[in-house]
């Protein structure tokens, strides 16, 4: 037989032996198992459950260098007022000229109503870069339009607000280098309402003050600042960006087994979806940003709120969810409980924030209440125990 | 043509050796305990039921009673691999395995006219099992127990064997003994994102050597005894155990002693051709150091095997010109299981073998059918058959004379 037959055959022979598959040896390998005989017993896989207690924290952000800018108010949160810093350093060029009219004009783009409002000088000028969360002081008096009344109404249809020519004259004769002013929502007439527009940021159409003088000639004073001033008083577990509110929670973990080594463990939560908001109409509409809620899980430097470590810490988790649809969260721990409970890391607990709080306004919130179909924060631990293994000296 | 002859055979063997290079555990029963072990010897040997320990083997150096190499007058190399297939049943389920073993090598080598040094290595025991469970968890999704052992116990041994006369052949061998028995057990959730796996693991490492004396005496030219002894082997065993929390792990010494086995055969000439081999061998039980959960569960270990050869003519048809083999044996485990019930594996055995053309050596062929184990005492049993492939091939070593290649 030719040589090269003979090897062939060989390999053939060997492949049929190295291919022949066994068939899973688990079920018939079940009673050496289930009596030991291997001198491998398993450990006892458990899940355990332990209790959150959670508290609202507010933290002193705002957002200043937002595309837009709004006011009124949203899922609770509420925007009281739009800050506008003009520049008019180039008004001394128009010293002694007469104006004939002044507009203040706002390019809103989404509004699901027309608000009160009215304009004030505020009394100290403020940057983008401020952290701003309540209204600075201004002159209670409000700016006069063309005919004296300081009532106004901003909405769709209702963008320019002609402001006293006395008054801008004294201001480009002033020689100052901004203007400070003040757009305040009156709440108490129209307490619904929500009406976003272009701020500077946008880099398009942004608020603008148009002076047209008497000599026939007008100009354009640029914004050089712009603020939206939000505010939300919480009414239970609620994490907020735009004004920065953290839900911290607090637990013991000393319950668990000592010998535990953990397969997972995660924060359930349940979302309060009627008042959640991933997204503004105008995020929505006009920038097309995603609807989702950003969170960003850490546990804090300091479990005290009072203290500056408490405001940053180790990330846990982050991820995104919709803030709108009532449902169950399970945020995993990931080595955050295995440190905690193996004494690698001091439990200050965990805070959940948005992630983008310093950039969007979004809101969740969550359930604090047990039911049938819906239960308050807590943690669940799966773990195994480890192996016993039986012989040995 | 004679060295390429050989230099072929040798390929095609280690081919098919390699083929069961993915090694499993020999039985279903080897639980992953040192105590399981195969024995001594090549194709032709386990053609014969492991009968041969009063067996003069002039052609191979893997022979079941050492002394037998002081026949051999050249270099002689042999190599042995089996591969085993087997079903396994319970009352309710069955599993078919294949397990490959590693192969067992000797090499031989005559220091002067009976007296031959030899060395090689020889799998004591191979243990591999993979095998998962579901379990069942409340509150979440079931976690798969997945077992992984491994184990592999070898011999090195270092022979000696000298022809004191022309009846007498004796026989003295050094045992390194080196190997190695790991069990892990995973816990592991397959349909959990985020989940991790835990892990237990031991890790137990052999070492130790043992001697071993044997001795073939032929007292009639048609009959034979033989004998070995192999002593005990005192084991010290490294112990790790380490789990995924590293603060658990720890690490042991202990000692594990291997009884020592003895055994002794008889080889009856009927004709010039025709042979009748016997071999009874046995080793007490050993104590269950470091395998504690087979307290009570260990007996002394047997075998009793008969073997019928029917030698290669040099003349005749090809059917004359091979060797026949046959034998039975029936093999009392180490082993109880359940405690009280004894595994006890009965097999008959065939083989035949062909010789290298062009020159001394051999390549042998065997086949074991029986089964290990029963359902009604055991509660399992192990259908089995194993298909053993072994190489003999000898060189005359002399001293190259200057100028030659």
């Amino acid at each position: 037989m030719n040589g090269k037959v003979v090897l062939l055959l060989t390999i053939c022979i060997a492949v049929v032996f190295a291919c022949c598959s066994s068939e899973p040896e688990g079920p018939v390998t079940r009673q050496f198992i289930d009596s030991l005989a291997y001198g491998v017993k398993v450990g006892d896989t458990r899940v355990d459950t332990f209790e959150v207690s959670a508290s609202t924290i507010s933290v002193p952000y705002g957002i200043g260098s937002s595309s837009l800018l709004r006011i009124g108010e949203i899922q609770g949160i509420v925007f009281e007022a739009i800050l506008l810093s003009i520049d008019i350093s180039a008004g001394s060029a128009h010293a002694g000229t007469q104006v004939s009219r002044a507009i203040l004009s706002f390019p809103v783009r989404v509004a699901d109503t027309t608000l009160s409002v009215t304009c004030h000088e505020l009394l100290q000028g403020f940057e983008d870069d401020d952290t701003i969360s309540a209204v600075p002081p201004y002159d209670p008096l409000a700016i006069p339009d063309s005919t004296g009344g300081t009532a106004r109404i901003l909405g769709l249809e209702d963008q320019d607000f002609s402001i006293d020519t006395s008054l801008v004259r004294r201001w480009l004769q002033g020689g100052g280098e901004r203007l400070n002013l003040a757009v305040i929502w009156n709440e108490e007439r129209d307490p619904k309402g929500f009406i976003e527009m272009q701020a500077r940021e946008y880099e398009s159409e942004p608020v603008v003050f148009r002076v047209d003088f008497a000599d026939g000639t007008a100009d354009t004073f640029p914004v050089a600042g712009d603020y939206s001033i939000a505010s939300f008083e919480s009414e239970g577990l609620d994490c907020v960006g735009g004004v920065a509110t953290r839900i911290h929670f607090t637990f013991s973990l000393d319950d668990l087994d000592e010998r535990a080594m953990i397969h997972n463990s995660y924060l359930v939560l349940t979302v309060k979806g009627e008042v959640g908001l991933g997204v503004t109409p105008g995020d929505d509409r006009i920038l097309l940003l995603p609807s989702d809620f950003y969170y960003y899980l850490y546990t804090p430097g300091s479990s005290n709120p009072a203290n500056p470590l408490f405001l940053g810490g180790t990330e846990v988790d982050n991820g995104s969810f919709d803030a709108a649809l009532t449902q169950v969260l399970k945020l995993p721990l990931r080595g955050f409980t295995a440190d905690v409970t193996q004494g690698g890391r001091v439990n200050t607990g965990l805070v959940l924030q948005s992630d983008l709080e310093t950039v969007r306004i979004q809101r969740a919130s969550f359930h604090e209440e047990n039911n049938d179909t819906i239960s308050k924060p807590y943690i669940v631990v799966i773990y195994s125990l480890p192996a016993d293994f039986i012989g040995g000296p | 043509m004679r060295g390429q002859t050989i230099r072929t055979v040798v390929i095609h063997v280690i081919i098919l050796c390699l083929a069961g290079g993915a090694a499993d555990a020999q039985s279903i029963f080897g639980l992953n305990f040192i105590g399981e072990h195969r024995f001594r010897g090549s194709a032709r040997q386990q053609a014969l039921a492991f009968s041969t320990i009063a067996l003069p083997d002039s052609n191979g150096a893997l022979t079941s009673n050492t002394a037998s190499l002081a026949e051999l007058s050249e270099v002689t190399f042999s190599l042995f691999e089996v591969t085993n297939l087997s079903r396994i049943r319970t009352e309710e389920k069955s599993a078919s395995q294949n397990r490959f073993q590693l192969p067992s090598i000797m090499i031989a080598i005559p220091l002067r006219d009976g007296l031959v040094f030899g060395l090689g290595y020889r799998t004591r025991f191979q243990g591999w099992g993979d095998f998962s469970y579901e379990r069942d968890v409340a509150g979440v999704s079931n976690p798969l127990d997945i077992y992984k052992l491994r184990s592999t116990l070898f011999t090195a041994p270092l022979s000696l064997s000298w022809r004191v006369t022309d009846r007498i052949r004796v026989a003295g061998e050094l045992q390194i003994e080196r190997g190695s028995i790991n069990d892990e057990l995973a816990v592991y959730f397959p349909e959990e994102e985020y989940f991790g796996s835990v892990l237990s693991r031991r890790d137990r490492s052999f070492s130790g050597t043992s001697w071993s004396a044997s001795v073939l005496i032929a007292v009639h030219p048609r009959i034979r005894i033989g004998a070995v002894f192999d002593d005990r082997v005192s084991y010290t065993v490294n112990q790790d155990i380490t789990y995924s929390r590293e603060e658990f792990d720890s690490s042991v010494s202990y000692d594990f002693e291997l009884p020592p086995a003895f055994g002794a055969g008889v080889a009856l000439g009927i004709t010039d051709r025709w042979w009748i081999t016997s071999n009874y061998w046995a080793r007490e039980a050993p104590e269950p150091a470091g395998f504690s959960q087979l307290e009570g569960s260990l007996q002394d270990e047997r075998l009793i095997a008969f073997g019928l050869e029917r030698r290669r003519s040099a003349a005749g048809g090809f059917f004359s010109r091979i060797p026949l083999r046959f034998g039975y044996y029936e093999n009392r485990w180490h082993l109880e299981f359940p405690a009280g019930e004894g595994v006890t594996a009965r097999f008959v055995t065939l083989g035949t073998g062909l010789q290298v053309p062009g020159g001394p050596g051999s390549v042998d062929i065997s086949l074991e059918l029986g089964q290990i184990g029963s359902i009604d005492n055991n509660g399992i049993d192990e259908r089995v058959m194993r298909i053993g492939v072994g190489l003999n091939v000898s060189e005359p070593w002399s001293r190259r004379k200057p100028g030659k290649r």
